[in-house]
């Protein structure tokens, strides 16, 4: 029973050994997400930790608040750490972003899952930054507008991947990547965040931020 | 399944496991119900920017344990145990923040020896598995399964008559295994990170010892 113990003994020994102290992965290949202003002004925005979830409002037309769930909800799978949340919310003046149409309200269709067409345009407008407090003084607003020539599927799926790069602006991308595969370049071709996006806001929410939310 | 489904299911689990044995081992059994707390190292170490470290907060722990009667100085022990706490991720120089809850159900098997009088240890092997509130973060695509674990207690029961008839004592546990979920590896982890988890726990016994013949050392 003695050598019973002292095997066992060597078993947990084995087993500490086995599990050494594992290397955290690289978070090398990002593109840049903070704003700078000649000369030396940089904006870095993101929503700290206190503020979350954030309070999305979509105006209830169409397929807008599934569009912007969806995009919400893509955005904090992203995340390992519960870095960033969202929620909608029914009251746009409680509201931290608030989305819109602008035109018409197309119907809700199936995607079309063909090449990517350029059917619609969203952009986002952000507050102006109170100098004193370097916090911005209001809700983001995004609006999403279609454009005419399209078929409705295609419509939908553009409506879709833009709502997914403006509500990445929404959690503080400010640029645009470079990159063609990335949601957040300037002309979003594809329908999910790629590894870079998600690298990229990653290192974003554990980066101090130089302007602070709205109150 | 919501968090209190979780629980329910982790409850259930550990009831059953802790009942099994009794039904094979029949008279031969004693059981020893321990409440405690428990405190559990960090399960996952990042470095975005700063250091991160995401980690249990101290967790209340029950268990309940079957113990054979002694043979040449030896018993057989099964154990099952649960405990739940809510997750933290620290940020180096930055905030804590709440992740969520997170139950725990580890099943193991080993031997217990009597060291000294009042005082016994035990070395055992099993399994843990995780069950978090949300599959959300480093849960995300589910818990990983169940874990390989060691565990080691050290049990101390006080001489004095009150204890000695109620069966009562006090136990130190400690376990480790290996943590890695699909969603760390997706993201790049390769090796899962040893997890220590130690509890200082309160015990008693069943049947009381002064009703039965000693079961345990």
């Amino acid at each position: 029973m003695n050598r019973s113990l002292g095997a066992t003994a060597v078993l947990v020994l084995a087993a500490t050994l086995a599990c050494q102290e594992p290397i955290p992965p690289s978070r090398g290949g990002t593109y840049n997400f903070a704003d700078t202003i000649p000369p030396d002004t940089i904006r870095a925005f993101h929503w700290p930790s206190d503020r979350l979830p954030v309070r999305f409002y979509a105006v209830p037309q169409g397929n807008l608040p599934l569009l912007v769930q969806r995009a919400v909800d893509i955005w904090a799978a992203s995340f390992l750490y519960g870095e960033f949340t969202g929620v909608l919310v029914n009251d746009s003046t409680r509201a931290d972003i608030i989305v819109a149409w602008t035109g018409t309200v197309p119907p809700d269709v199936p995607p079309d899952t063909g090449a990517a067409v350029f059917a619609c345009q969203e952009f986002i407008n952000l507050p102006a930054v109170d100098s004193a407090t370097d916090r911005f003084t209001g809700p983001f607003h995004i609006y999403i507008t279609v454009l005419g020539g399209s078929t409705p599927g295609q419509v939908e799926a553009c409506v879709r991947r833009t709502m997914i790069h403006e509500v990445g602006h929404g959690l503080g991308l400010l640029l645009h990547s470079p990159a063609a595969d990335d949601i957040m370049n300037i002309t979003p071709t594809v329908n999910l965040p790629s590894e870079q996006d998600r690298r990229t806001v990653e290192v974003l929410y554990h980066t101090p931020a130089t302007i602070l939310p709205p109150p | 399944m919501t968090s209190t489904q979780r629980l329910r299911l982790a409850c259930t689990t550990t009831l059953l496991l802790s009942a099994r044995p009794a039904v094979q081992l029949s008279a031969q059994v004693a059981f020893q119900f321990a409440v405690g707390a428990r405190y559990t190292s960090t399960m996952v170490h990042d470095s975005i920017v700063t250091g991160v470290d995401v980690q249990p907060t101290l967790a209340p722990a029950v268990s309940v344990t079957a113990t054979t009667s002694i043979q040449h100085g030896w018993a057989v022990e099964g154990i099952a145990d649960l405990s739940w706490s809510t997750l933290e991720r620290h940020d180096q120089g930055g905030p804590t923040v709440g992740l969520g809850s997170l139950a725990t159900v580890a099943a193991a098997i080993g031997v217990r020896r009597a060291l000294a009088p009042s005082l016994s240890a035990r070395l055992a092997i099993g399994g843990l598995k995780y069950f978090p509130g949300e599959e959300t973060g480093v849960f995300q695509g589910g818990a990983g399964g169940v874990f390989p674990l060691g565990a080691a207690a050290l049990s101390y029961a006080p001489a004095f008559a009150f204890a000695a008839h109620w069966g009562l004592g006090v136990e130190v546990r400690y376990d480790l295994h290996g943590f890695i979920t699909p969603a760390l590896r997706s993201q790049g982890f390769t090796t899962a990170r040893p997890v220590h988890r130690l509890a200082l726990a309160l015990r008693t016994e069943w049947p009381h010892p002064a009703r039965s013949s000693p079961p345990t050392p």
